[in-house]
């Protein structure tokens, strides 16, 4: 049987098609106002990918931050409960999932049983989120994926004066003006994302078998600096760490069989 | 004796020409690249509409943001005691100052001689300025001079519970998304900045004979959810609200030519 996660993120709206086990097809796109749309054509990528009609999807849920937004879902379970069953299926000794997304950095602790136990999220300000990061990144005309090669060469890393994400962006254009090295800027703003990240980790009190998941784990730099913060090993899981909630909300569609062989829905998250 | 006030905030630039007996010429534009070229440009403008040339000045007064490189002026104040001296100078009644500008905001307690009794301020994030309504709008697709008229058709303001202005933008998105009357989010917008401000005005007690100045003034919206949230009338003050800081800087620069300052 084939299940669809949808999870409509801050930034992103990411698609995930399973069977159960695998993850068959899977398409990513940037959050708009035509969102409809967009999650159309991302099923049907997905779809292509996984080489399933239309009909074969049975069930499709939900999550991320815009989740109730999804019209055909079924319904809509929260980042934490799918993070934890796709990165617990994928790897057995993951006990804390770190989502580190556009404007949430979520940290979900696990039982042995891959059984979401506590979760913490930041604080409501984008200071040192992954939109602060996007945006001094565009500041400076850096595209995302050579932050890290550039963040690599920096010696000295800017101290931001004003936490505010949106205060940065012109105190960013200043420093520029007046000299300062792009890389130099960025890891500034790299070491923000990971402190707010690492003081979390520590709030959760978090057991190792660390995952680290979502669009900033994409960028090496962060993976870095955030094991150097918290002297954890922070792993890698096998699909692409932006995918895993949507992943997580396709496998938690299959359902479960109960006692007399039925499918139910998993609910109880 | 001919005094002048350039004040060059983070948006916009203001310049104001007065001399003993009354002003001159006033004049706001949006800052350009660098702080001198806004205050040259801004001085120039103001100084053609008063048919002057620089060498009429006797005393020129800087304020704002970048009140330190400013060429021209022969002194500098901060724009606290800018707001204040000029909001006493439109109107001797005013005890509390307001100030709402693009990236900070201030309420100013002044006693009977305008001179600064108190002052709290937030500099440190976006939230309650100018800023907030300038992204909120673009959101939306409403230009920043429209939110304000827009807002005021609204009764039932969107509740915005976040506080942060890039969070907003999300839950604004949300709102959106979901079709709720552009009016309502507008007003939402206006009521969230203004929720802020009061915010900042509870810490310190203030003093009836109330004004708002500063760019945001301008929008009816924040100045009517602001009224609410206070439960305070304001005073309208006889000039442009967002000249203030400038007239103030000029007030500065003609007690220094008076008194034999600095010339």
């Amino acid at each position: 049987m084939i299940t669809a996660g949808i999870d409509v993120g801050t930034r992103f709206i990411k698609v995930a098609l399973t069977d159960g086990e695998n993850l068959r097809g899977y398409a990513c796109a940037e959050m708009g106002p035509h969102f409809d749309a967009i999650i159309r054509s991302l099923l049907k990528e997905a779809r292509v990918q996984a080489g399933a009609g239309i009909w074969d999807i049975k069930k499709i849920i939900a999550t991320g931050f815009g989740g109730h937004l999804v019209k055909k879902a079924a319904f809509t379970l929260g980042e934490a409960a799918c993070t934890a069953k796709a990165a617990f299926l994928l790897d057995r000794d993951i006990r804390t999932v770190v989502d580190m997304g556009g404007l949430f950095i979520t940290v979900a602790t696990l039982d042995q049983n891959g059984f979401l136990e506590t979760t913490h999220v930041n604080e409501r300000c984008a200071a040192g989120s992954g939109k602060f990061l996007e945006t001094v990144a565009e500041a400076v005309g850096v595209p995302f994926e050579n932050i890290s090669s550039l963040v690599s060469f920096s010696t000295t890393p800017y101290t931001f004066t004003s936490n505010c994400a949106v205060f940065a962006e012109s105190e960013i254009i200043s420093q520029v003006n007046a000299g300062m090295k792009s890389g130099d800027v960025l890891a500034g703003v790299i070491n923000a994302v990971a402190s707010k990240a690492a003081s979390l980790i520590d709030a959760a009190g978090a057991q190792d078998g660390i995952a680290l998941i979502g669009g900033m784990a994409k960028i090496p730099a962060i993976r870095e600096k955030l094991s150097g913060l918290t002297g954890r090993k922070m792993l890698v899981l096998s699909i692409d760490a932006q995918s895993v909630a949507a992943f997580g909300a396709a496998l938690l569609a299959q359902g479960r069989k109960n006692r007399d062989g039925r499918i139910v829905a998993e609910k109880g998250f | 004796m001919i005094a002048a006030g350039c004040d060059v905030g983070s948006l916009t630039a203001k310049a104001y020409i007065m001399t003993e007996k009354g002003p001159l010429a006033s004049e706001i534009i949006r800052v350009k690249s660098t702080n001198i070229s806004s205050a040259n440009e801004v001085m120039e403008k103001a100084l053609a509409s008063a048919r002057l040339r620089f060498s009429d000045l006797e005393c020129c007064c800087s304020t704002g943001y970048g009140r330190h490189e400013i060429p021209f002026a022969k002194m500098n104040m901060s724009e606290i005691s800018c707001h204040g001296l000029g909001a006493f100078h439109a109107d001797p009644s005013i005890r509390t100052v307001i100030d709402i500008g693009g990236q900070d905001c201030k309420v100013i307690l002044i006693d009977s001689n305008g001179s600064i009794r108190d002052f709290i301020m937030n500099d440190k994030c976006a939230a309650g300025t100018g800023r907030s309504l300038e992204i909120l709008a673009r959101t939306i697709g409403v230009k920043l001079e429209e939110l304000g008229k827009l807002a005021v058709k609204s009764k039932k303001p969107i509740n915005i519970t976040n506080k942060c202005s890039i969070f907003m933008e999300l839950e604004v998105l949300n709102h959106l998304y979901t079709r709720k009357r552009l009016k309502h989010i507008a007003c939402g917008i206006a009521d969230a900045v203004a929720k802020r401000v009061a915010g900042l005005a509870k810490a310190i007690d203030i003093e009836d004979n109330i004004c708002i100045t500063g760019g945001v003034s301008k929008n009816p919206g924040v100045v009517r959810q602001l009224a609410h949230h206070m439960n305070k009338s304001f005073k309208v003050l006889p000039v442009d609200p967002q000249i203030i800081g400038a007239l103030g800087a000029a007030c500065y620069a003609m007690q220094a030519i008076k008194t034999g300052g600095p010339s």
